[in-house]
């Protein structure tokens, strides 16, 4: 297999997208015989993407969620390829991450992700969606191995078979929506604060606080 | 009313959507005030997720480009419009870049709406939203579907309304600024 993955992240070497893409190759690399090149799409001349597209039999394209759907740098990338001729004989997959817990959020452009492969005659091999992913680089190593795991093993199973292991897709995509009972502790997390710690830590850091609900776009 | 009109043309020249697009312009202009923004032509870059917008400099786009001024516009607007060629699918990377850096109108703080986790206004309110597209020669009903469905979820994010949505194929200038007017 000729595996090129493009990371259509703007963070590039510094996303999250990176990091799932890292755990995903640690079990990709176990299987011996199989290629695959990292592709960062952010800042890239996307004629030598499309290149690298075209000289690939299989592709993943990872990113996060940015606005209901794929980043702007994504929609370009899909634009230069969609002008190539022919993707007939490509596998193509995805694997859309976010910041919000639930799956949900990323069903939407997984629609259009299945649809652009169909339009461009690919072969889809599906969308992984991963909510809950904003924080992984803030936490100690060890809340993640469950998620690293997952990753580790969708990579590995993609090296023997080509495809994405099903099971693991539907686990990574828990919860698809939060139950009462989730948004029940959530809430409670919320009355004390916790859910607002992440941001109002930042924002104090950079001594931003106090302007946390300023307005600027009103203001000439 | 106050209406930004956003216009992701693509690279490839389309003299017939650049035409409807000025038709549609002069059509607003006459009961409105129009600011309209040809995205393709302007110097307008990827958001880099820098996060600055929330806990920097809250509010504020840390980037020096001319997004600065549209997103001056779509927060002081009644109606925002997007007007674009479908394009593979779905709007231009023009649109999509813009919207990426419409993050900072709302807050890092999570809410609960129609029991999902979504972002606490910034303004007190926001522009309706609509969408004017140009049909592929390989659109089909699927298509519009898509797209409409994830503008569906953007208002939602951006505690707005879908108050348009519509192919130029299956209107006229007149029924669209007709509609505009009725909003």
């Amino acid at each position: 297999m000729k595996l090129a993955i493009f990371n259509g992240s703007p963070r590039r070497k510094k996303s999250n997208s990176k990091i799932l893409t890292e755990q995903f190759l640690r079990g990709y690399t176990e299987i011996p015989g199989n290629e695959y090149s990292v592709n960062y799409l952010m800042a890239a001349n996307m004629q030598d993407m499309a290149r690298i597209y075209q000289e690939a039999d299989t592709i993943i394209i990872i990113f996060p969620l940015y606005t209901d759907c794929m980043p702007g740098i994504v929609k370009m990338f899909f634009e230069e390829i969609n002008s190539l001729s022919d993707s007939s004989s490509k596998n193509i997959g995805f694997i859309v991450q976010s910041g919000f817990p639930e799956a949900i959020h990323s069903t939407f452009v997984e629609k259009y992700l299945e649809k652009f492969t169909r339009r461009m005659s690919g072969n889809y091999l599906g969308t992984v969606i991963k909510g809950g992913i904003e924080g992984i680089q803030e936490v100690p190593p060890g809340r993640n191995k469950k998620l690293f795991n997952a990753f580790f093993k969708l990579g590995y199973d993609f090296a023997k078979t080509g495809a994405f292991n099903e099971q693991v897709i539907q686990k990574l995509r828990k919860p698809y929506k939060l139950s009462v009972w989730l948004r029940a502790i959530i809430y409670v997390f919320y009355l004390f604060g916790a859910t607002n710690f992440y941001w109002n830590k930042m924002l104090k850091q950079n001594k931003a606080y106090n302007d946390r609900y300023a307005q600027p776009y009103l203001v000439d | 009313m106050n209406i930004s009109l956003l216009y992701g043309n693509s690279g490839i020249h389309d003299p017939e959507l650049d035409n409807y697009v000025e038709s549609l312009e002069k059509g607003l202009e006459q009961s409105h005030a129009v600011s309209s923004f040809m995205l393709h032509d302007m110097n307008i870059k990827s958001c880099m997720g820098c996060w600055d917008c929330w806990i920097k400099t809250p509010g504020q786009c840390i980037i020096k480009d001319d997004a600065q001024q549209v997103l001056k516009s779509i927060v002081r607007s009644d109606f925002t419009l997007f007007v674009s060629p479908l394009i593979a699918g779905f709007v231009s990377y023009h649109i999509k870049m813009i919207t990426d850096r419409f993050v900072g109108m709302v807050l890092p703080y999570i809410t609960f709406i129609q029991g999902e986790c979504h972002h606490l206004k910034r303004y007190d309110s926001y522009p309706g939203l609509g969408v004017l597209l140009k049909e592929e020669p390989d659109t089909d009903n699927e298509d519009i579907t898509i797209v409409q469905n994830i503008y569906k979820r953007l208002v939602i994010n951006f505690h707005s309304e879908l108050l348009l949505f519509n192919t130029i194929d299956n209107t006229t200038i007149e029924k669209v600024v007709h509609e505009i007017s009725n909003i």
